[in-house]
């Protein structure tokens, strides 16, 4: 049989509790061998997602396919899938080891054979050396690491992360983002991880899925979600942008925009003349310069050094705050109450509809 | 420090000397050589003695032994059952009512409790056959009935505090619902068990009203030998006697309150 092309297939589920929507809707597919993040605030409803998807909430409508097969009724126990819980959820009454084996052992597997997957896991963990101990012997860190190993050691078809990085110090989270992008390589099997923090979506994922209020905004590629989000929610998740509120003009590519005072130059398509749409630019993708598609001209009000960039606040005459990243050392530097022309090409505005 | 805790200090103390002033009597008098309880001649250890060499006392503490055992391992069983149903299985129909009917035995009084379960017996002997005259049996039955009420609710209690991510973990690993209950659920409520196990242990080797209407002749419990001796007149075999169940008591209610504090259980819902 050939292997089908995703792992897991997510087709318009719902669910609610009592009267609180937490998952509206939603369709998406984990492709085979893919790393994707779900990213949205708290509350959005991506644990539930994620419940969902290992069979711990029933779903109140729609399917949930898993390696081809439908198993929206399918009990966890029978589900190729393992999800590792935001509490790492670690068996308090078993040494690491027999966490680890607990789900082999459920396999009927024994002997050499899980003594070995057992110790595989753990050195993939770098965990091997503390076998013996008990969860409330370990570190935080620690705990996640057997959490994982205890996950990782079933060889499931999909590994569910729920927010696996929110319980550690910032230098561990850096190790663990890159430690999991190893893993899923060399695992070569589908992760899903649910996380609130937009740099753990973009340093890990090969695609990344933006929910709100239990609905998926947007999925995408990290790059593009950053470069072409399709709202202000999403520009708004992918660092600083400048967003301001504009109207189609009836020219066309251009749209009039009241706070820069200016009918800015678009290279993207529009919809219909008179539609009210956001337009977003980058800080980094505007310069110093009065020539280009669109110039305004206007006073620094502050200046923020970062090390390499620094980053300028820019008043425009019809009101608009521009905020401007340039790199230290490329161009003559301003200071507070500089009279300065900006520019930025067409190509840089990214109109938001939504 | 103020007078108020002063004032507060000696009202305790005066209520804990009511408590148990009483209790220490009869285990200092149980040692009093003297036949004569108000009399102190000597330390002795002459009561204990006779009572090794007394049948009755011997059968009735075997008797009590046997019924504390049985009935507290059925009560467990049952009470745990209930406990995991009124913590795991959310809000079913009727759970106010069985959290009603659970709660029931323990405001009952026991001389209802002792003679509708006499009535039961009497009653199920006429048409079932069975029990064929009352003894160990019916002790053990009406002992477990009372006591599971207890074991459902230190279950309940604790499985409330327990978050129910380890059991979900479990089932996504691949366990069964058995498999979970066995493996993750069971050991983990293991001490709150222990602990009602010993406090049905207690209940039951305490218990004089509602054995003595469903014991038999043959089937005499320590309270029940007590008692009786009593009407006779008290003597220092009797202060030994009594003291052998307190201590017995107190040992197992130390125990279950080490085991409950061990995981941060509670002995009783609050
Ligand atoms: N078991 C539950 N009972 C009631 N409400 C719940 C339950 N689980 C989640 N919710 C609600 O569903 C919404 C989404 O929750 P959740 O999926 O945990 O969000 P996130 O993980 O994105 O923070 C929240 O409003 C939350 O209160
Ligand atoms: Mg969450």
């Amino acid at each position: 049989m050939p292997q089908p092309a995703t792992a897991i297939e997510i087709v318009e589920v719902r669910k609610s509790f009592g009267g609180v929507v937490a998952v509206d809707g939603v369709s998406l597919a984990v492709r085979n061998n893919e790393f994707l993040a779900l990213l949205g605030a708290s509350g959005c409803g991506k644990t539930t997602l994620l419940r969902l998807m290992a069979g711990l909430e029933a779903v109140d409508a729609g399917r949930i396919i898993i390696a081809g097969a439908d198993m929206t009724a399918t009990p966890p126990f029978l589900r190729p899938v393992n999800l590792m819980f935001q509490s790492y959820a670690l068996f308090p009454h078993m040494s690491v080891a027999e966490n680890v084996a607990f789900g082999l052992k459920q396999d009927g597997m024994a002997g050499a054979e899980l003594a070995a997957r057992v110790t595989d896991a753990l050195e993939l963990v770098e965990m091997a050396s503390l076998a013996k101990r008990r969860p409330d012997q370990l570190s935080g860190g620690q705990k996640q690491r057997v959490a994982l190993a205890r996950c990782i050691a079933k060889r499931p078809k999909v590994l569910l992360l729920d927010e696996p990085m929110a319980a550690l110090d910032r230098a561990l989270r850096e190790r663990t983002r890159l430690e999991l992008r190893n893993l899923r390589e060399r695992l070569g099997i589908a992760f899903v991880v649910v996380t609130h923090d937009q740099e753990d979506a973009m340093t890990m994922a090969d695609r990344v899925a933006v929910m709100d209020k239990g609905r998926v905004v947007q999925v995408a590629p990290p790059r593009e979600l950053y470069d072409a989000p399709c709202s202000k929610l999403v520009a708004s998740f992918f660092g600083e942008s400048n967003v301001w509120e504009a109207c189609v003009s009836t020219e066309g590519q251009r749209v009039d925009c009241a706070a820069l005072g200016l009918s800015v130059a678009v290279a993207a398509s529009l919809p219909a003349a008179g539609s009210s749409v956001a337009i977003s630019v980058r800080p980094e993708r505007i310069e110093f310069s009065n020539v280009g598609d669109n110039a305004v001209a206007g006073v620094v009000e502050d200046v923020v050094y970062l090390g390499t960039v620094s980053t300028y606040l820019v008043r425009a005459a019809h009101g608009a705050l521009i905020r401007i990243t340039r790199q230290n050392g490329t161009h003559p530097s301003s200071v507070r109450g500089d009279r300065v022309h900006l520019s930025w090409p067409a190509s840089a505005v990214v109109v938001l509809t939504a | 420090m103020s007078r108020f805790p002063l004032f507060a200090m000696a009202v305790l103390g005066l209520g804990l000397v009511f408590l148990y002033v009483p209790t220490l009597l009869v285990i200092a008098t149980s040692f009093n050589e003297s036949r004569l309880a108000g009399v102190w001649t000597g330390f002795s250890l002459r009561w204990y003695g006779e009572l090794l060499n007394d049948r009755q006392f011997l059968n009735a503490t075997a008797n009590s032994l046997i019924v504390a055992g049985l009935s507290a391992t059925a009560a467990t069983a049952l009470g745990t059952c209930a406990g995991l149903v009124l913590a795991r299985h959310g809000r079913f129909r009727g759970r106010v009512l069985f959290l009603g009917l659970l709660a029931t035995p323990l405001v009952l009084p026991e001389v209802i409790i002792g003679l509708s379960m006499l009535l039961v017996f009497v009653a199920a002997e006429q048409t079932l056959g069975w029990p064929a005259g009352r003894g160990i049996g019916t002790i053990v039955v009406a002992h477990a009935t009372l006591a599971m009420t207890y074991i459902a609710y230190i279950v309940q209690a604790r499985l409330t505090g327990l978050s129910r991510e380890c059991e979900e973990a479990a089932s996504d690993l691949g366990a069964s619902p058995l498999r979970v209950l066995t493996a993750i659920t069971l050991p983990m409520i293991a001490p709150a068990m222990g602990a009602g196990w010993l406090l049905a242990f207690v209940l039951s080797l305490d218990d004089l009203v509602i054995a003595s209407f469903t014991s038999g002749p043959q089937s005499t419990t320590l309270p029940m030998v007590i008692f009786s001796a009593v009407r006779l007149g008290v003597s220092p075999k009797i202060n030994a006697l009594a003291s052998v169940l307190v201590v017995m008591s107190a040992v197992c209610l130390g125990l279950a309150a080490w085991l409950q504090a061990r995981r941060g259980g509670k002995v009783l819902p609050e």
